[in-house]
């Protein structure tokens, strides 16, 4: 039996650019990339680092503020017939955050300044704790689990929901990925000398790290031929790298095989895919990794010549939601009419023979690569049919 | 009809390894909070080697899925339940980055704590490199892995799952009723728990005859006919001893009417201790004990939300040593 086509029916953002996909992706097209240091957060050292903060837009403190976030990017995506929708039971709800434990760091830090507060600190109770937020929110009484798989979290959440949706599990799902940037992930990094000052810089050859940042992307998937539909999830895998903590198989072979995997579910050869959204953190080792695969997958035997796009310099590395907002804004800037240029690379680096794209350049309908790998090996890729 | 079939069950809980206690020698119980599992001590006895650096909640998931006794499929898929995840690692983290303390931290306890971290490490030390998820779902959250899991196995897409249930305890209590409320009464425990699943009674894992099977697992939204579900589920059991397992966040005395069968109960608690995934130690203990008829289980239980899982697996007849 053929699976019936998973579409993706509405999206929401919250990013860097604010709410709402069109500053996102307007900003894309122009080249932007709006950091800041990250004041506010209890870094422990001076100055604190460049990232792609989330604009402070009146939220309250603390935890609080990531709730709201969440709830606001939910309803952002939404119609108020969808909004109905939801409490179905057939409507299932699918988060991807690394755990929700930056909204615990936020409260923390905003007791230490405010010491008067006494209530109870520790609203979230655990990984599930946005998933449980927004179920509550919307009387949502379908399938609901969170996926804590490090910066795969939300394209596993996409991949997980395409399933269930395929398989006839559920008529839609709500996929949510979501991340703020905290002093423990910006601490982490920076001991790890995984930060570039310049920001990323994705395959550029003076690449030597991320710029995190913070996010909430939303995605309505429906199942079957719901109108509206603005792009096809075809399908999808993960896998484990069992390599190292930290660092890819240098030769990328795991990362070769997620994405041939994923070709296999999607049932399209690696000469169907008309581009690819590379994970493109800017580190040293995975960029390499991610290259060797990408040759390996897509040119074996001629010149790479389908075009690779990297996104982390306009958003940061937003880690667990990056799958979500990635996804979304790839999406985004295929419906306002271009593929967009890989801002932050400058310099081809010869160790690697890939050149991302330079330009924004028109848009390509087709079966689209999307990669997502994270800490803990966790690799996941994903094929999206735009047209 | 099973959903999936158990190759092989196991873990650690409060009282050590389940293979050793579980329903056979402990019977008295834990009274008060469960005192943290030595987990240096067991890996020794153990003869495991753990891997360095690595947070308590690894090391317990890792300690517990060694318990496993059974060849695993390269092609196995993991799936990791945690209600709380990697959370005193983490909190510690950020008492130590934040004001006062304000300190940076050690790039590899940063890079090992993540709440994917544990399965990771079990997947490397069980040499598995297919799908690797962390699933979480407050008191739910093993229920909803293990859903995942017959999903996929039904869905042909692997041989074989293993799927885990890992929280650990934190103190002061105080702190950790904060984030996983439980009454004065209730103690806390902690513990990793691990079943070997497969498609199949054939023996996808290398021939090996199962042990039991998996009847269903259901996890379902507050307002969703949970007594029409509860009843789907419980309807066919007849024909077995039927064993009822009440989960911490259901009045085991006043059981919703599918559940008022006069099943025998198990107030598994009392020997794990509260946690949110405590009921997959009782699942694998089960798999411990002889038992001298085949055995049905029925577990339920519902989260603070409304939302209610179910899960209904037998363990086949081991005449050797039957404790029934």
């Amino acid at each position: 039996m053929i699976p019936p086509a998973v579409r993706i029916t509405r999206l929401g953002v919250l990013s860097a650019h604010g709410a709402g996909l069109a500053p996102l992706v307007e900003g894309i097209r122009a080249g932007r990339c709006p950091v800041h240091p990250a004041n506010g957060i209890g870094y422990p050292l001076e100055p604190a680092p460049d990232v792609s903060k989330i604009p402070d837009a009146g939220y309250p403190p603390g935890e609080r503020a990531c709730a709201q976030q969440l709830l606001d990017t939910v309803a952002q995506a939404l119609t108020p017939r969808h909004r109905v929708l939801l409490a179905d039971p057939d409507c299932a709800l699918v988060v991807g955050s690394g755990g929700f434990l930056f909204a615990s760091g936020a409260e923390l830090y905003w007791r230490w300044r405010n010491p008067d507060v006494t209530a109870d600190p520790f609203h979230v109770r655990g990984p599930a704790w946005g998933a449980t937020l927004i179920a509550e929110r919307y009387g949502m009484r379908g399938p609901t689990l969170t996926l804590t798989t490090g910066c795969s979290s939300s394209a596993n959440a996409l991949l997980v929901a395409t399933e269930m949706l395929q398989r006839g599990h559920a008529r839609r799902a709500l996929v949510v990925g979501a991340e703020s940037v905290s002093a423990v992930t910006l601490s982490g990094f920076d001991a790890l000398l995984l930060l570039d000052p310049e920001g990323c810089r994705p395959f550029d050859r003076d690449r030597s790290g991320v710029q995190l940042g913070e996010a909430v992307g939303v995605l309505l998937l429906e199942a079957g031929d719901a109108t509206g539909g603005r792009a096809v999830i075809r399908g999808g895998a993960n896998l484990c790298d069992t390599h190292h903590l930290t660092s890819a198989s240098p030769d990328g072979a795991a990362m070769r095989t997620v994405m041939l995997e994923a070709l296999a579910q999607a049932s399209i050869a690696p000469s169907e895919v008309v581009a690819i959204k590379a994970h493109g953190t800017g580190s040293v080792d995975s960029d390499r990794a991610e290259a060797a695969a990408i040759n390996a997958v897509f040119a074996a035997d001629a010149p790479l010549m389908t075009p690779v796009v990297g996104l982390k310099r306009y958003v940061g590395h937003t880690l667990g939601a990056c799958g979500a907002v990635e996804t979304a804004a790839l999406l985004g800037c295929f419906e306002a009419g271009f593929l967009p240029a890989t801002m932050g690379f400058e310099n081809a680096d010869p160790e690697l023979g890939l050149t991302p794209s330079r330009s924004n350049g028109p848009p390509r309908p087709g079966c689209h690569l999307l990669n997502f790998f994270g800490f803990g090996g966790n690799y996941t890729s994903l094929v999206m049919e735009l047209s | 009809m099973p959903i999936a079939y158990v190759y092989a069950a196991g873990g650690v809980g409060p009282e050590g390894s389940v293979d050793l206690d579980y329903f056979q020698t402990v019977r008295t119980g834990i009274a008060e909070d469960a005192r943290p599992i030595p987990l240096r001590d067991l890996a020794k006895q153990m003869n495991a080697q753990m891997p360095r650096l690595v947070s308590r909640f690894v090391a317990l998931a890792v300690l517990g899925a060694r318990q496993i006794d059974r060849p695993i499929a390269p092609s196995t898929r993991i799936y990791l339940a945690t209600g709380l995840g990697d959370v005193a690692a983490t909190d510690a983290m950020y008492y130590q980055v934040m004001p006062p303390r304000s300190e940076m931290i050690m790039p590899a306890r940063f890079a090992s704590s993540g709440n994917n971290m544990a399965a990771f490490f079990v997947a490397r030390q069980a040499g598995l490199a297919s799908r690797n998820m962390t699933v979480s779902l407050e008191e739910l959250s093993f229920e909803q892995a293990l859903r995942m899991a017959c999903d996929d196995l039904a869905a042909g897409a692997m041989p074989a799952a293993l799927v885990g249930a890992v929280d650990e305890s934190t103190t002061p209590r105080e702190f950790y009723v904060r984030r996983f409320p439980l009454a004065h009464d209730r103690a806390i425990g902690e513990g990793s728990a691990w079943v070997l699943l497969g498609a199949d009674a054939a023996g996808a894992n290398g021939g090996i005859e199962p042990i039991g099977e998996i009847l269903d697992v259901a996890v379902c939204g507050p307002g969703t006919g949970e007594n029409d579900r509860l009843a789907e589920i419980t309807g066919p059991l007849s024909y077995d001893p039927v064993v009822l397992l009440p989960g911490c966040r259901v009045d085991a005395s006043d059981p919703p009417e599918p559940m008022r069968h006069p099943y025998g109960r198990h107030r598994y608690l009392q020997f794990t201790g509260c946690f949110p995934t405590a009921v997959g130690l009782a699942l694998a203990g089960t798999f411990q004990a002889a038992w001298s008829n085949t055995t049905t289980f029925v577990h339920w239980n519902r989260d603070a939300m409304g939302r209610y899982g179910a899960m209904v697996w037998r363990v086949y007849a081991r005449r050797a040593g039957a404790v029934q």
